[in-house]
């Protein structure tokens, strides 16, 4: 029994479990959405105008995932001083129905503007296309104090809060040094947040507003500091949200937009079980400001539109350059007024020489509680006449706010030396003067009789290849050439070959010559010589070694080559020749019939040319 | 025969033809030419630079043209354009006195006086030097090795008996000549990959990288000379002689 009870107890638990979470998600599948209650309430319906009105707008929905907040109707007798809102959610399963409930109660803090009995008008809000509004809430307004607890707002879960403590503990402090300053004054804002609370969102809500200004922006917060500071004997953690300098640009009195926070605190409660606190919404305001612009006094013709203290200076770069040679020179403006206004200044040099504007750069420095505005103009100076060259530039009105008057200031004028030869004073481009004495126009290249066109790189130009190849061609051609006699001249016995007929024919003509003034004798010898050179060559002997014992072996040698063995007849006219040389050579009575001897010297050459056709 | 002697008839005819159009254009060239220096002397500069621009169109490469054109776009006042027109003046005649002086001139009155970045002692000589090295004297000097490497060799070859002599003139030619040879491509293929250019606009922003929403690492001002570095995309890396680097988008500069 005692087992079966247990195992019973087993398993009815997650049968139970089982079917709560069926009941759930079924439930929750067949809920509705939708807003149950929308109201509004005010904690007095009489308040005085010293007084605080709380208007709580409830919105209870059932299963609704999110819900926009309600917009306030316009409210001209009201106006929102602070504005706070928590959720309350629970789920309850009835019947097997599961239902989840929220509340969004947002909370106005409202402060009366005038006396008189006011309408709030209905709070509307829209959802999935149904106007859900609430009713119309009535306040009267009177002079004073009335409500006695005005000041003790309740928390959601009934907890006081007192608000004015609330302000104490946490507020955005702006002090201006100087309410009342003239137009274009330098007024420096600095917006300070002061808390003792726990702070655990904070978010810009509005950003101040500084219209009717030249504002320089300084410095702009992306998170919270912490640092510690104290204000009227209590201490606080500090942090800075903005710092602005602002310029007034016309006389009047300023009334400038306060700089607003969503902040959620965390509360500490009284209750001992209240451990973690509670977080509560609202925003925090800088307090007002307002400045007041005075006119300045009747303004110079000259008046830069700089409002304050300014100081001007001039340096430079360089001491010493040459003629022609670029420096640069520094215009310097430090001013607590808006220079923004300032145009560029002239430069004026003492000597010949070319100025210009080469850069401009703007900086900002604070300064004992000040802000100082920096310009820098930087000019190129290129000098164009030896000698001291002082750079200077024109003053600059500005009205002194400690003096309250109006006061030029120029700059000490920069020193140069200059070295080198002047350019001339008419700085054209300039051709050197030649002789030819063209006068006027000899700056430019004129007097040309055609305007060729020149390559700039060869490199482009087919003549250029042809030339090389040409040139290259030819030597190479040449050197084959040249290579081939050299190597035949050393070879000699082959060269006297190849020159055999060129030998024999210089001889020969000798011999012409000698037949030609009747030295028969003389003739004979040579027309000899030169056959038998011939031959000589031709076998590779010398002419010495031809006799008319060995001309016929010699002969025979010669043409039983290949290439001589096509006729017999030029061997056997040869040995005629030289046969018949021999018998005139050495005949006793000589010989003087030139006929016989010019028929020799004809022989010879006819056999010779002969020879070489073949 | 007669078919030789009546192509000889018309390559003569078409050659004569040729001449004459090239004497004609020339002579059309002079014309312009001159008529644009009276406009530059009667102080019409913008007159003169129109003309002067026609003949540059024409494709006349002439260091006197571009030395006029240069200088009467100095007179207008448009510094960069006269830069560039100076620089193609040396291109073609280094030696020119005239266009050195005007560019120096020039550089003097630029707004900004780029100091290069070794500009000391050698480095001041070397880099003078090397101004006067153009692809053209170059190939000029190379053209005058050569040609006297080939008289050197000619003579060689036909007087053996010289030939001791003149061993070492066939040695050096060769050497001076492929010398000049070699760096006359070498410095084409250089400035082939690495033209320089001049900034005609008033100021451009050199940036840090090939972006356009890259920082802006300086200003460079008109008539500052550059030099390509490396190409990407529509981007070019230039850098200057005083040693500053960055990217520019092309076509913002003019070549030499």
């Amino acid at each position: 029994m005692f087992r079966l009870i247990k195992t019973g107890r087993t398993i009815l638990i997650p049968i139970f479990i089982g079917m709560v979470f069926y009941f759930m998600c079924v439930g929750a599948l067949y809920s509705e959405e939708r807003i149950v209650n929308l109201e509004a309430n005010v904690d007095h319906s009489e308040i005085g105008l010293l007084d605080m009105l709380t208007l709580t707008v409830t919105v209870n929905t059932e299963n609704v995932k999110s819900i926009s907040k309600p917009t306030l109707p316009k409210l001209d007798a009201f106006s929102v001083v602070n504005e706070s809102s928590s959720t309350r959610t629970s789920v309850s399963i009835l019947n097997g129905k599961t239902t989840r409930s929220r509340e969004l109660r947002i909370k106005y803090i409202l402060k009366p503007l005038k006396k008189g009995t006011f309408v709030i008008d209905p709070i509307i809000i829209q959802y999935k296309g149904e106007t859900y509004s609430t009713e119309p809430v009535t306040v009267k307004v009177v002079d004073g104090h009335v409500a006695d607890e005005a000041d003790v707002y309740m928390l959601d879960d009934g907890t006081p809060l007192d608000i004015e403590q609330l302000k104490t503990d946490i507020f955005i402090l702006v002090e201006p040094a100087e309410s009342e300053i003239y137009e274009g004054q330098q007024i420096l804002l600095t917006y300070i947040l002061y808390s003792r609370l726990d702070i655990d969102t904070i978010a810009l809500k509005q950003a101040p507003e500084f219209s009717g200004f030249y504002k320089e922006d300084i410095y702009n917060a992306t998170k919270l500091e912490n640092r510690r500071d104290t204000y009227n004997g209590q201490e606080y953690n500090t942090t800075l949200l903005k710092k602005v300098a602002l310029f007034p640009l016309r006389p009047g009195i300023y009334d400038l937009k306060p700089l607003v926070l969503d902040t959620t605190v965390i509360l500490k409660s009284d209750d001992p079980y209240g451990f973690f606190g509670r977080p509560y919404s609202f925003q925090v305001r800088s307090n007002d400001v307002i400045i007041k612009a005075n006119p300045l006094p009747e303004k110079e013709k000259d008046f830069t539109g700089v409002v304050g203290e300014l100081s001007f200076n001039l340096t430079g770069r360089d001491r010493s350059l040459e003629v022609g040679e670029a420096t640069a020179c520094y215009l310097v403006l430090k001013s607590t007024g808006n220079i923004g206004a300032i145009r560029t200044p002239e430069i004026y040099l003492s000597k010949r020489g070319r100025a210009y504007l080469s850069d401009t750069k703007t900086d900002m420095v604070e300064e004992e509680d000040k802000l100082y505005l920096i310009k820098k103009f930087e000019y190129t100076i290129i000098p164009e006449e030896n000698g001291t060259l002082f750079v200077d530039t024109n003053d600059i009105l500005y009205f002194d706010t400690v003096s309250k008057r109006y006061i030029y200031v120029s700059p000490d004028p920069y020193r140069m030396s200059i070295t080198g030869k002047s350019i001339a004073e008419e700085p054209i481009i300039k051709k050197q003067q030649r002789s030819t004495g063209r006068g006027s126009f000899s700056f430019i290249k004129g007097d040309i009789k055609r305007l060729m066109s020149r390559s700039q790189s060869f490199l482009k130009e087919p003549l250029y290849y042809l030339y090389h190849v040409l040139l290259l061609g030819w030597i190479g051609f040449f050197f084959i050439l040249k290579s081939k006699r050299e190597n035949l001249k050393r070879d000699a016995v082959a060269y006297k070959k190849v020159k055999a007929r060129n030998t024999a024919m210089q001889i020969l003509n000798e011999a012409k010559s000698r037949i030609e003034e009747n030295e028969f004798s003389n003739a004979i010898d040579h027309i000899y010589t030169g056959i038998t050179t011939y031959i000589a060559h031709k076998c590779g002997k010398t002419p010495q070694d031809i006799t008319i014992k060995n001309i016929r072996t010699i002969l025979a040698e010669i043409f039983s080559e290949e290439k001589f063995s096509a006729k017999g007849s030029d061997k056997e006219q040869i040995a005629s020749i030289i046969e018949r040389c021999i018998q005139y050579k050495f005949s006793s009575t000589g010989i003087d019939d030139e006929h016989i001897i010019r028929e020799l010297y004809e022989q010879s050459i006819s056999v010779i040319d002969s020879m070489e056709r073949k | 025969m007669r078919r030789l002697f009546l192509i000889g008839i018309i390559i003569f005819l078409v050659l004569t033809v040729v001449t004459a159009a090239g004497i004609c254009a020339g002579t059309d060239h002079v014309k312009l030419y001159s008529e644009a220096n009276s406009q530059y002397a009667a102080g019409e500069y913008a007159q003169a630079l129109s003309l002067y621009l026609q003949l540059i169109e024409r494709d006349i490469n002439n260091h006197s043209l571009y030395y006029n054109t240069a200088n009467a776009y100095f007179k207008l006042g448009e510094t960069g354009y006269a830069r560039l027109y100076y620089e193609r003046a040396l291109l073609l005649n280094p030696f020119d006195r005239d266009v050195r002086n005007n560019l120096r001139f020039l550089q003097n009155n630029m707004k900004e006086k780029i100091v290069p970045l070794y500009n000391e002692g050698l480095f001041k000589a070397l880099s003078s030097l090397s101004s006067f090295i153009t692809q053209r004297i170059l190939g000029i000097l190379e053209i005058i090795f050569f040609t006297a490497f080939i008289i050197v060799i000619h003579l060689y070859l036909i007087f053996p008996s010289l030939r001791e002599n003149l061993r070492g003139s066939v040695y050096g030619s060769l050497a001076l000549f492929m010398i000049f040879l070699v760096l006359l491509f070498a410095l084409n293929s250089y400035e082939k990959n690495h033209p320089k250019g001049v900034v005609v606009d008033e100021t451009i922003e050199v940036l840090s990288a090939p972006v356009i929403e890259s920082e802006v690492l300086f200003s460079v001002y008109e008539g500052a000379k550059m030099k390509l570095k490396e190409e990407r995309g529509d981007w070019i890396r230039i850098s200057i002689s005083d040693g500053r680097e960055g990217w520019i988008q092309k076509g913002i500069i003019e070549f030499i």
